[in-house]
Order: C-alpha cells, then sequence, then structure tokens
C-alpha cells in the first residue's frame, strides 16, 4: 500500500516577518491549499492512510477558521485515516469542535494496522514493539542525534527494532538515512515553504510499502529561494544591483528570493540595502537583502598609521567583540571620521 | 637616515635622472614644470611603493599618474645611509602589481639584504605613507593658507578641519540619540510599540477566549427563541380556532354577559342587605320581635301622652290644718263650736278623702311612671341590643326597623330570585365549560399575549445578532492575533538590530575619544616640547606654546597671540618650527628628510634670510630638500 508521510505544515502561523500583511495573509490561504492538495492526490491515488509527523499547526491557538478548514478537509475524505503525531509547536491544541473521526491523534506505542502495515506513534523508546513479520512504520518528531531529549531521536534505540520506516518530523528541510539493514528514516521536511529558511523545493514522501520505495512529491505552490552574492569586488550599489539581477534572472516571479551579501567592501562603499531591494520588490512575491558583508579592513596596514583613525582601528582590533559588532564598530567609527552620516 | 643618492630610469615626466644629495641641505632651483613633485614622489615610492593601485581615478593611482611618458622601464633606484650602514632600494614596476620587482641591496658588499623588507619605508621610519607624506612634505599651498596647528589635524584627523574629532563626535552622538534618549528614540519608539502589542496581543486572547462563553450564551438564546416561537404557535392556533368560532363565542359571550348581569343583580341584592344588616348587631329582628317593641313604643307613646301628675298634698294639708284651726277655733270659740267642728270634721273629711284621693293618685301616677320607665328602659335595652346606632326617638327607630325589615325581604327575595336564576341559567347553558375556555382565549387576550411572545422573540434575535456580531468579531480578532504576532516578531527583530547598532554606535564613539587621548599622550606632549626649541630655529627669543587645542599662542609685545594674528610669512616660519616638532616627535627610529617645496615665497627677505640662515646652522640632523623656481629665494 501506499502511505503519505507529511508533517510541519504550520498552519496558523504568522509566518515571516518582511512579509507586509497582506502577503502573510496570501501565503497562509495557499498553505492551507497545499494541505487540501495533498488530500486530494491522496484521495485520486488511493492511499488510506496520510501520517503527520507533528507540528501540524504552528501554535496551541489555532483560529476557528483553521481548524474549521482542516476538520472540513479531513471528515469530506473519512475514508482515509489521517494519523497524527502531535509536534512541539502543537502538543496542547484546544480544539473547538470534536475532531472527526479519521483524525487519529496517535498516542506513545499504539498501534494501527493497514494489512500487514503496523503504524505506531513513539514518544519512548520503551513501547517499540514491532512484529518481524509486519511493514513496520515508526513516526516521531525529532532530530537525529545521541542524546535522550524530548524532541531527540536517538538511533540507536531503534535499531533492531523490526522498524522498515521511520516517519521524522520537526527537521524542515527533507532529508534521509538508515536506520540499520532493514529500515531507512525520512526527514518530509514542510509540506510548503513558509518563507525564508525553508528554501528550495518542498513535499511530502510517498512511502510504498510493497516495493519499499520512497519518493519525494514536490507540493511548494511557492519556492524560497537564496542566493548568495560575494561583494569583494564590487565597488557600488549600481553594480551590486546589477550582480544581482545577474543572479536572479531565471528565478520564477513567484518565488520568495532572498539575496544575501557576503565578502567584504571598502569603507567608501555606503551600501544602501533599501535602494538594492527596490530594484527588485516588484519583480518576486517577495524579496529580501540580508547583508553579511563586513568592511574591508586590513589591521596590518594601520600599524603605523599615526592618524586618529588609524589609532581608532588598532583600539577596535584589540577589543573583543564578535566580528558582527566589530564591524558596525569600524562602518560607525569610519563614518564618524570621514564625517558622513552614520550608516548603522 | 640621509638619502645619498637617486637615479630615475623612466617616472612620470623625469627620465634618465640622477642626483646626488647633500647630507644637510639640497636646493633645487628650477622653473615650473620641472618634476618637482614627481621627484618626491619618486623618492617616497622608493621607500613605500606605488599607491592607490587600484583606484580608477589618475590621481589617485600613483601607477598610472607616473606612468613613464616616454615608455621605458618604469622605476629607479635610492641610495640612503642609516645607522651608518648604506643601501640601495631598487624598484620597477609593470602595468600590473605582477610585474613589480624589489631589491634592496646592501652597498658596501653589493649583495643584497634582507635588512628590510619591501614595506621599507614603515619598518624604517615606523610610520606609514600617509603619515609620511603629511610629515616630510611642506608644500608652497600649504604655506600660503597656513594655519598651524591645522597641520596636526591633517596629521591626526585626516582633514584640514581642525574640529574633525569634534565632528566625529557629534555625529555618533546625534545618530546615538537617534537610537536612544530618554523618552525618545527608535529604540524607545520600539519597545513602546512591543508593549502596546503584547498588550494587544493579551486582550485578544482574551477576547478570543470569551467565544467558548459567546456561544454558549447563543445556544441558549436560540433555546429560548424556539420555545417562544412554539408557544406562539399555539397562541396562534387559538388566534385562528377563536376567530372560526366567534359566533359562537359570541352567543357564549352574550350568555355570560347575561349570567354576569343576573349575577351583578344578585350581588346589588346581596350588598342592599348588606348596608341593612350592617346597622343591627345581630342581624334583623323578626317581625314578631319588631312588632313586640312597636307595641312597647306605642304603650310608651300612649304613656308619654298621658298625664298623670303626682299632686301635692297641699290642699288635704291646708284643710288639715285648716280643719284643726277650725278646731281649735272651735274650742276657743264655743260660739261656733258646732260650726268649728262640723267644720272641722268636714275638713277632716275632706282634707282626709283629699289625702287619700291624692295619695292613691299619686300612687297610681307613680306607678304609672314607674311602669313608663320600666318600659322605655326596656325599650331602649332593645334598641341598643338590635341596633349598632339607634334614634332616641323611639318612633324613628320602628319606623326603621320597619322600613330595614321590609326592605330587606324585599332585597332578600330579590337576592335569591337573581342568585337562583344565575345558578340555573348557568347550569343550563354549562357555562362552567364554554364560558371557561372563551374566557382564556378571547381574541383580545390572545392578541396581547401574542405581542408579548413576538416582542421576546425580537428582543432575543437582537442579543443573538449582537453576539453573532461579537462571535464575527472574534474570527477577525483570530486574524488580528496573528497580524500582532507577526509585528511582534518584526519588531523584536528591529529592536535587537537598533540595539546591536546603538551598543555599536556608543563603543565607537568611546574608542574614538580614547583614541584622541592616546595619540595625544604619545605625540603631542612631544611636539609641544619641542615646539619652543624649533620655533627658536626660526624666531629669535620668542616664547610660544602650544595649548590643547594646538593653538600656536606666541608672546609678542608682551602679549599672548594667536599665530594667526601674525603675518604669513610669520605663520610660515611657525609651522616649519611646528613639522620639525612632528618629525622629532613622530619619527622615533630614524629622522626622515623634509621636502620644503616653495614654502617662503611669502617671506620678507629679511625673515627669509633670518630664517633660512638659522636652518643652515641648525643642529637639526634633518635632511633638507628645498624647490624654489625663483632665484631670490635660493639660499
Amino acid at each position: 500500500m501506499k502511505i503519505i508521510h507529511t508533517g510541519d505544515i504550520h498552519l496558523n502561523s504568522p509566518l515571516e516577518s518582511s512579509f507586509t500583511a497582506q502577503k502573510a495573509k496570501i501565503r497562509n490561504n495557499e498553505i492551507m491549499n497545499t494541505f487540501k492538495k495533498t488530500v486530494e492526490f491522496a484521495k485520486d491515488n488511493g492511499i488510506k492512510v496520510v501520517i503527520i509527523a507533528g507540528d501540524l499547526f504552528d501554535c496551541n491557538d489555532i483560529s476557528r477558521k483553521t481548524e474549521q478548514f482542516v476538520f472540513d478537509v479531513v471528515s469530506s475524505n473519512s475514508d482515509i485515516d489521517f494519523l497524527y503525531l502531535l509536534g512541539n509547536h502543537d502538543d496542547n491544541v484546544k480544539y473547538n469542535a470534536k475532531l472527526p473521526d479519521n483524525l487519529i491523534i496517535l498516542k506513545d506505542g499504539e498501534k494501527h494496522f493497514y494489512d500487514n502495515v503496523c503504524v505506531c506513534g513513539i514518544e519512548s523508546y520503551n513501547n517499540i514493539d514491532f512484529a518481524a513479520d509486519n511493514y513496520n512504520i515508526a513516526v516521531m518528531h525529532g532530530e537525529i542525534s545521541n542524546g535522550y531529549g524530548k524532541y531527540e531521536v536517538n538511533l540507536k534505540e531503534l535499531q533492531n527494532k523490526n522498524i522498515d520506516y521511520l516517519a521524522l518530523g520537526h527537521i524542515h528541510k527533507g532529508g534521509n538515512g538508515k536506520i540499520d539493514d532493514k529500515g531507512v528514516y525520512f526527514y518530509c521536511g514542510v509540506l510548503d515553504s513558509r518563507g525564508y529558511g525553508e528554501y528550495d523545493k518542498h513535499g511530502f514522501i510517498l512511502v510504498d510499502t510493497d516495493s519499499k520505495k520512497y519518493d519525494f512529491v514536490c507540493m511548494s505552490s511557492r519556492i524560497a529561494r537564496k542566493i548568495e552574492l560575494d561583494i569583494t569586488d564590487l565597488k557600488s550599489n549600481l553594480e551590486i544591483v546589477n550582480a544581482i539581477e545577474e543572479k536572479v534572472k531565471n528565478i520564477e516571479e513567484s518565488s520568495i528570493v532572498k539575496v544575501v551579501l557576503t565578502g567584504s567592501f571598502d569603507e567608501d562603499l555606503l551600501k544602501d540595502i533599501k535602494y538594492i531591494e527596490q530594484n527588485f520588490e516588484d519583480r518576486f512575491f517577495n524579496f529580501k537583502v540580508e547583508d553579511n558583508s563586513v568592511i574591508k579592513i586590513d589591521f596590518d596596514s594601520y600599524k603605523n598609521d599615526i592618524s586618529l583613525k588609524g589609532e581608532f582601528v588598532r583600539q577596535v582590533q584589540n577589543g573583543e567583540y564578535s566580528d558582527e559588532m566589530l564591524n558596525k564598530i569600524l562602518i560607525a567609527g569610519f563614518d564618524a571620521l570621514n564625517n558622513e552620516e552614520i550608516s548603522i | 637616515m640621509k638619502i645619498q643618492k637617486c637615479y630615475i630610469e623612466n617616472f612620470g615626466n623625469l627620465s634618465n635622472f640622477s642626483y646626488d644629495f647633500d647630507e644637510k641641505i639640497n636646493i633645487f632651483e628650477e622653473k615650473n614644470g620641472y618634476g618637482k613633485s614627481t621627484l618626491c614622489a619618486f623618492i617616497k615610492v622608493m621607500f613605500y611603493g606605488l599607491q592607490g593601485v587600484k583606484a580608477r581615478n589618475i590621481n589617485e593611482n600613483e601607477r598610472k599618474m607616473y606612468l613613464p611618458w616616454q615608455g621605458g622601464n618604469f622605476g629607479g633606484y635610492l641610495d640612503f645611509i642609516t645607522e651608518q650602514k648604506s643601501y640601495r632600494i631598487q624598484r620597477y614596476f609593470g602595468e600590473t602589481a605582477k610585474g613589480d620587482s624589489f631589491s634592496l641591496i646592501d652597498l658596501l658588499t653589493g649583495e643584497i639584504s634582507g635588512d628590510f623588507t619591501e614595506n621599507i619605508g614603515e619598518e624604517l621610519f615606523g610610520i606609514d605613507v600617509n603619515g609620511f607624506e603629511k610629515c616630510t612634505y611642506y608644500t608652497a599651498l600649504s604655506a600660503e593658507k597656513s594655519v598651524p596647528s591645522s597641520i596636526l589635524s591633517k596629521l591626526f584627523d585626516d582633514s584640514d578641519n581642525v574640529n574633525a574629532l569634534d565632528n566625529a563626535i557629534k555625529r555618533l552622538e546625534k545618530r546615538e540619540k537617534q537610537y536612544q534618549s530618554a523618552r525618545s528614540g527608535e529604540i524607545f519608539d520600539i519597545k513602546n510599540k512591543l508593549v502596546l502589542l503584547q498588550n494587544d496581543e493579551v486582550e485578544l486572547k482574551e477576547r478570543i477566549k470569551q467565544a467558548d462563553e459567546l456561544k454558549k450564551s447563543l445556544n441558549s438564546l436560540k433555546a429560548q427563541k424556539k420555545e417562544l416561537e412554539a408557544k406562539l404557535e399555539v397562541v396562534r392556533k387559538d388566534i385562528t380556532a377563536s376567530s372560526k368560532s366567534d359566533a359562537q363565542n359570541a352567543i357564549v359571550t352574550e350568555k355570560i354577559k347575561h349570567h354576569s348581569m343576573l349575577v351583578q343583580k344578585a350581588n346589588d341584592s346581596k350588598d342592599a342587605l348588606d348596608n341593612i344588616l350592617k346597622k343591627y348587631k345581630n342581624g334583623l329582628p323578626n317581625e314578631e320581635k319588631i312588632s313586640e317593641i312597636a307595641s312597647m313604643v306605642e304603650r310608651i307613646k300612649q304613656a308619654n301622652s298621658t298625664e298623670f301628675k303626682t299632686k301635692g298634698f297641699v290642699l288635704p294639708i291646708v284643710l288639715a290644718v285648716l280643719s284643726l284651726v277650725l278646731l281649735i277655733v272651735s274650742f276657743a270659740v264655743k260660739s261656733i263650736f258646732i260650726y268649728s267642728i262640723i267644720a272641722f270634721v268636714l275638713m277632716a273629711i275632706i282634707s282626709t278623702i283629699l289625702f287619700v284621693v291624692t295619695n292613691s293618685s299619686n300612687k297610681k301616677a307613680n306607678q304609672f311612671l314607674a311602669e313608663k320607665d320600666s318600659l322605655n328602659n326596656e325599650i331602649e335595652s332593645e334598641f341598643s341590643s338590635i341596633f349598632v346606632t339607634y334614634d332616641d326617638d323611639f318612633d324613628d327607630n320602628i319606623k326603621t326597623l320597619n322600613k330595614d325589615f321590609y326592605e330587606y325581604q324585599a332585597e332578600k327575595k330579590k337576592y335569591d330570585e337573581y342568585s337562583a336564576q344565575a345558578n340555573e341559567y348557568y347550569n343550563a347553558e354549562k357555562l362552567g365549560e364554554k364560558g371557561e375556555s372563551v374566557t382564556k382565549s378571547s381574541s383580545d387576550e390572545l392578541a396581547i399575549k401574542e405581542k408579548q411572545i413576538l416582542k421576546s422573540i425580537n428582543d432575543i434575535s437582537y442579543q443573538g445578532i449582537s453576539l453573532k456580531k461579537d462571535l464575527e468579531n472574534i474570527s477577525s480578532f483570530e486574524e488580528k492575533l496573528l497580524e500582532i504576532r507577526r509585528e511582534i516578531t518584526v519588531n523584536e527583530e528591529r529592536l535587537k538590530l537598533a540595539q546591536e547598532n546603538y551598543n555599536a554606535i556608543v563603543i565607537a564613539k568611546e574608542l574614538i575619544i580614547n583614541s584622541n587621548k592616546n595619540l595625544s599622550y604619545k605625540y603631542k606632549e612631544k611636539i609641544n616640547n619641542n615646539f619652543v626649541e624649533n620655533l627658536n630655529l626660526v624666531f629669535d627669543n620668542c616664547e610660544a606654546f602650544l595649548d590643547d587645542k594646538f593653538e600656536v599662542k606666541i608672546t609678542k609685545l608682551g602679549q599672548l597671540r594667536e599665530a594667526n594674528r601674525f603675518s604669513s610669512g610669520q605663520r610660515t616660519a611657525i609651522e616649519l618650527a611646528l613639522r620639525f616638532s612632528i618629525i622629532d616627535a613622530i619619527f622615533e627610529k630614524e629622522k626622515p628628510f623634509i621636502v620644503l617645496d616653495d614654502i617662503f615665497n611669502n617671506l620678507d627677505d629679511e625673515t627669509f634670510k633670518t630664517v633660512t640662515e638659522k636652518l643652515k646652522n641648525s643642529s637639526k640632523n634633518i635632511q633638507i630638500i628645498y624647490f624654489t623656481c625663483s632665484k631670490s629665494r635660493v639660499f
């Protein structure tokens, strides 16, 4: 049989802080729609089980609208079981209405059988008890690690426990690996990107228990892209804009784009991030510039500089500052000593 | 350090140029365009290499600026002696830095020396190229607009502005205040906004929680409305039913009216009876009794009309007395004795008879009166026991009794008749069933009831609408809550950034202030200490000092005056002294040369002579390279 493994949908999220209120609303609706389309996919493909590996909702106090939407989608597909493991964001949701019968909260160690397929939510390693002749799916919400924290998944504890498929949630980027000779684990990643930090394509994992094939199905309604641009050799805002243009020219207009400036810049380059953003903000759904570039400073060249600036640079160098703070101090100091408006 | 020789193969407009330097004073008297700036630049480049090689502006890019006009090998060499050792710096430059070469040769051995690297300038002088230039090059331009203390600004602050430090601090403080001052600034505003947003968040959460209560209230209202609507249906059915049997109801109503009329009449009679009876203590006496009392009253009336007086015994007594008198007289007057006796006897008899008669009459009268009184009392007693209040006139009382009796009888009769009729009618028409239902479902009452129910339903509907609106608002509250959470995140990020920037600005300000103090400590004191000594190189017997702001103050004619109060020539001399002081203070390791580029043009001949004589005889071990295009300014 085929099973959908999804999770980290984070419905009812405030979303990206750089979105306007209107865009946030649009995006929220799009993500809700993606959930609906996922269920439609299940229906169209005769899939009887959808595993939600945590964080269906972004918080515990969800809106009625969101609750009603999810319940409507679930209850109108009553022949599909939605096996829902609570995550760290939605571990205590207070619902206003009764849960649809086919929205089943997975309890620790409680098994659900579909022919020879057994699905079980796992919170305690002591409750793992799978029969060898079944296709066993364990569902957990956490990150693979060596620890034993609430949202840590210790692979060693899961080895040799007849687990064929470990359906994981919590990590927003997809990924997979082996548990042991028998079983594999998959992070489904988010179902649809909420914004920056959830880049590239997202969707769910289609698990084929018979052939033991695990396919990624893309459900992204919008894709978030991150572009890095080294501005070390760029001398003006216009050059930066042109360089960005070169990098984003093939990106779909529906995308959510972030350009990260890296490298170093001369102190006489007066970066205007707002100006740079304005050149692209109408082209994409959302466009943002993150400036991680640092002011170019050769501390050695200031070693014998008798000027105030030289002494200032030496003082900065001798201080114990983080890279980010050091950069800001230098920018502020140079602007001041150059009799320019302080640009930070 | 002393320059011994330079050879320029090709550098700018100079080609195949060679010069042997004097260890003290080197005077170049050449026309404009000779290439003195190029020569100065060559000397600097030999020690520090080409500067601004990445700049696009030719004036900043020395590689472009000094590219040989005539082509050929770009570069040359310079021989110098330091710590009694002679070296040759040889540099040649390509089109790019890759094509550059440097070598340091020990002139004694002719071997390559590793005593200094390509950074020989910094290694030798302990100062970077900018500082070197500022310290060692004194041009005519700066001499003309010389403000002595400005060289220090230029030197330390890299500007012509003596207030560069103050301006820097002001800019930082301005930006600092924009971020945060006592009750304003970006950080203050963001924090305030966050507080408001967080309060809004709490308030919205509370209002959303109330949704459950609202829902319960709404459900309750719905139930109430349903109940009322059911009642309304019943009432309306009754109205319908009542409108269908109106005719029947009218008849029944009429019958009820008739019955009511009979009852009313009976009641009226009853009231009349009660009115009569309330005069009497124990009800009306019966007819017999009334008769009895009436006859008593009649007797008393008769008695009252009969005059039964008691007579007095005066006549009998008088007669008795007369008779006595007559007796006495008879005895007294014997002549009339018989007559007196007869009179006496007659009088006595008459008196006695009168007495007896009067007594008897009086007895009868008394008895009559007594009987009359007794009767009176009896009647009184009767009336008192009958009436609540009664008249003194017995006759009236009897009349009242009779009247009331007959009236009572009449009213009683009426009452009995009407009551009987009402009962008979009631039973006969079965008004107990029909009358009650009609009474209960009379059209007017039903209409009133219907109106009341409708009003109640309306009120509930209004309440329901209001609750529904609140519930709808809660939906919008939930959306608003999401938006507020997003805004909170945005503002938290802004706050973090603002605080980081603010902290950086505060630190930058502190460091700049500290840097200035350090420089002051490191250089300015030394400069100040050397200044007076150096000033005497150019001025005789003057008292001068540098104040805290490095303003030159000189005593002239007994008064302390600022340097800019002096003539331009004198200022040139002052600046020269200052420059020597700077070189003394800054160049700790090796004293470099000083390039004086036509700086004496503005000196009068006498001052020129004085200054240059002093320079020539100066014990300062600073090599002077002097350029001038005027013979008169050769010394």
